[in-house]
C-alpha cells in the first residue's frame, strides 16, 4: 500500500472537519489548565492546512508539508501552533521528494514530527504534553506494522493515543503555561494530548488510508 | 481601565502603523507581516540583526531598529511572541547574503518561534545564528545564568552587536560580540505598581500601597521578595549589591550604567536613583564610562525601575561609542553631532 498526495489531501480535509467538530472540547480542556485558545488556534491551523492541500497542484508530498508548516504557523502562532507547525515541517523534511508514502514512510514521518516537537518544546515523556499521547501512538504503530496491515495498525495507534491522553490526567505539568498550576494540574488531562487523539482518530478511519 | 485605545484587539497594529507613519524615512512596515525593517535595508554585505518579542515594552523592541542597531523586528501582541512567519519576513527583507543574527530576550515562546524561523530560513540557504539576552539577575541563580530572562540589558546587546554589524563584521564576529555583551551584562528591577494589558483590561497583579517587589520581571513575573517600600537610596543599594556581587566587579573596573524606567516612573526619580549609583560605584573605585537614564524597556504603565551594568573592555568601549540612530534612540559618534551621522 502506498499513499499518494490525493489521499493525503483527503486525510487533511477530514482532519480539519474533525478538529472543527472537537473545537469546543479542546477549548474546555485548555481552559482548565491553559488560556483556552487551543481549540480556536487548532481549528484555524488545520483548516488553513486543508485549504492549502486542496489548492496544491503538485504531487511532491514532502514539499507540501514543508510549506504547510509555515501556512499553519501563520494563522496559529501560539505555542501549540508552533509545535504542530514544527511537526508538519519535519514530516516534510522526512518525505522530501516523495510522491508516495509506504507504511514505513508514514512511521518515519510521524517519528520525525514527534522528535521535532520534543526538540522545539524541550519536552520529555511524562511532562504532561502532547508527547505523552503522540510518542506511544507512533511506537504502537511501528510495532503493529510488523505483523498487521496499515488499517489495523492505525487503529492500535489511535487506541494507544487515547490511553496516553487518559494517563496525562495523573501527571503534573512541567512545561508551558499549565506548569504554573503545578499540583493543580493533576486530575486534568493535557489538551495537547487531546489534540493527538483527534489526529489519530482521523488516521484510523476506515475509508481514508 | 482608562486608556487611549480604540478596539483593544487592534492595539498592536494601530500603534505600529502610527510608528511607521511617523518615521517613513527610517522604517518600513512590511506588507503581509507585522514586522518593521530599516528603510535603507537590505544593505549590501551587512549582517542583518533581527529582533522581536511582544508589545508593551517600547522602546523595546522596535525602537532599536536603526543605524548601528538592529535591521528588523517582528512584533507580537502585548506580551505575546511574534509568529515565525513575521520573523522570516523581517529576515528576508533585510538580509543580503551575509547572514542573519537573531538577537532577542530569553522567553520560551520567542525562542520557539525564532528557532522555527531559523529552520525555515535554512531551507532557503539563509544562514542564521541566535544569541539570547539573559541579563535579569533575579530570574535564576548565577550558575544557571543562561536560563535568565532578558530585560533592559537587551539595549546593550543591540547597541554593541549593531555597531559591529555596521562596521561590516562577519556573522561570526557579530554573534561573538553579542554573546560577549550578554555575558558582561547584569540587570535587576523593582516594581511599585502593575500594568494593564489592553485586551485584558485589568491590572496584571496586585501590590499594596506601601509595598515594592524586588526582582519582578517586565511581564510581572514574580521577583525575589516583596516588602515595605524603602527610600530610593536603600532600594538602589539593594539592587546594586545583587548586581555587583553577581559579576563580581572589582575596584578599577569600567562599566556602562543603564537606569531604566518601567513605564510610569518620572525621570526625576530615575535621576535620584542614578545619583546613588554614581556614589556607590565611586566608593568602590568602579569607573562609569557611559551612562544612560530614561525609558529603554518598559512594561506598559508599570511603576518601577531597573538598573543594568555592562562591564567594559577596550573592544566593548569602542563599540559602545559608535554612533547609532533610530526613531527612539540617537547617539552621536565620538566627534559629537557634527562628527556623528
Amino acid at each position: 500500500m502506498a499513499v499518494k498526495f490525493e489521499q493525503v489531501a483527503a486525510v487533511l480535509g477530514k482532519l480539519a472537519e474533525e478538529v472543527a467538530n472537537k473545537k469546543e472540547w479542546l477549548v474546555e480542556l485548555d481552559s482548565a489548565i491553559g488560556d483556552g485558545d487551543l481549540g480556536l488556534t487548532m481549528d484555524r491551523g488545520f483548516s488553513a492546512l486543508a485549504n492549502a492541500a486542496s489548492e496544491y497542484s503538485e504531487d511532491d508530498i514532502g514539499k507540501f508539508f514543508m510549506t504547510g508548516g509555515l501556512t499553519f504557523n501563520k494563522v496559529a502562532p501560539s505555542t501549540m501552533g508552533t509545535l504542530v507547525s514544527t511537526g508538519i515541517m519535519r514530516m516534510g523534511k522526512e518525505w522530501k521528494g516523495k510522491t508516495e508514502l509506504t507504511p514505513e514512510d508514514v512511521v518515519a514521518g510521524l517519528k520525525a514530527a514527534a522528535n521535532g516537537i520534543m526538540e522545539r518544546g524541550k519536552g520529555q515523556l511524562g511532562d504532561k504534553t502532547a508527547l505523552d499521547a503522540l510518542i506511544p501512538a507512533v511506537e504502537a504503530l511501528e510495532e503493529s506494522l510488523k505483523s498487521e496491515e496499515m488499517r489495523e495498525a492505525l487503529k492500535k495507534a489511535h487506541q494507544t493515543a487515547v490511553e496516553g491522553f487518559e494517563k496525562t490526567k495523573e501527571m503534573q505539568s512541567k512545561l508551558g503555561r499549565a506548569s504554573w498550576f503545578q499540583e493543580g494540574s493533576i486530575g486534568k488531562p493535557d489538551p495537547g494530548a487531546g489534540l493527538m487523539t483527534v489526529i489519530f482518530s482521523v488516521l484510523a478511519k476506515d475509508d481514508l488510508l | 481601565m482608562k486608556k487611549f485605545v480604540n478596539d483593544p484587539k487592534n492595539f498592536t497594529r494601530e500603534y505600529v502603523e502610527g510608528v511607521a507613519a511617523a518615521h517613513p524615512d527610517q522604517l518600513r512596515l512590511l506588507d503581509d507581516a507585522l514586522s518593521l525593517v530599516r528603510a535603507d535595508s537590505p544593505k549590501d554585505g551587512k549582517v542583518a540583526i533581527i529582533t522581536g518579542g511582544g508589545s508593551g515594552h517600547l522602546p523595546t523592541f522596535l525602537g532599536y531598529v536603526g543605524y548601528g542597531l538592529c535591521d528588523g523586528v517582528a512584533i507580537g501582541d502585548v506580551f505575546q511572541s511574534p509568529g515565525a512567519d513575521q520573523i522570516v519576513a523581517a529576515a528576508e527583507a533585510t538580509q543580503s547574503g551575509a547572514g542573519v543574527l537573531f538577537l532577542f530576550g530569553h522567553y520560551s515562546g520567542d525562542v520557539m518561534n525564532f528557532d522555527m524561523a531559523a529552520e525555515i530560513l535554512e531551507m532557503s540557504d539563509i544562514e542564521s545564528k541566535t544569541v539570547l539576552v539573559t541579563d535579569d539577575v533575579a530570574s535564576a541563580p548565577r550558575d544557571n545564568w543562561q536560563k535568565r530572562r532578558g530585560v533592559a540589558g537587551l539595549f546593550f546587546a543591540y547597541k554593541l552587536a549593531g555597531a559591529k554589524a555596521e562596521a561590516m563584521g562577519s556573522l561570526e564576529e557579530v554573534a561573538r560580540v553579542a554573546e560577549k555583551t550578554v555575558a558582561a551584562t547584569r540587570s535587576m528591577g523593582v516594581a511599585l505598581s502593575p500594568c494593564i494589558i489592553p485586551e485584558v483590561g485589568k491590572p496584571t497583579f496586585e501590590i499594596g500601597e506601601n509595598e515594592m517587589e524586588i526582582g519582578m520581571g517586565i511581564h510581572g513575573e514574580r521577583g525575589i521578595r516583596r516588602g515595605e517600600l524603602k527610600p530610593a537610596d536603600e532600594v538602589t543599594a539593594e539592587l546594586m549589591d545583587a548586581i555587583i556581587n553577581d559579576f563580581p566587579l572589582d575596584s578599577g573596573a569600567e562599566v556602562a550604567v543603564l537606569v531604566n524606567g518601567l513605564g510610569s516612573t518620572p525621570l526625576e526619580e530615575l535621576y535620584i536613583v542614578y545619583r546613588k549609583i554614581d556614589q556607590l560605584l565611586g566608593d568602590k573605585g568602579i569607573k562609569v564610562y557611559r551612562n544612560y537614564v530614561g525609558e529603554f524597556a518598559t512594561s506598559m504603565e508599570m511603576g518601577g525601575f531597573s538598573i543594568t551594568l555592562l562591564k567594559l573592555d577596550d573592544e566593548l568601549k569602542e563599540l559602545l561609542d559608535a554612533p547609532a540612530q533610530s526613531p527612539f534612540f540617537i547617539q552621536p559618534g565620538p566627534g559629537g553631532i557634527a562628527g556623528g551621522r
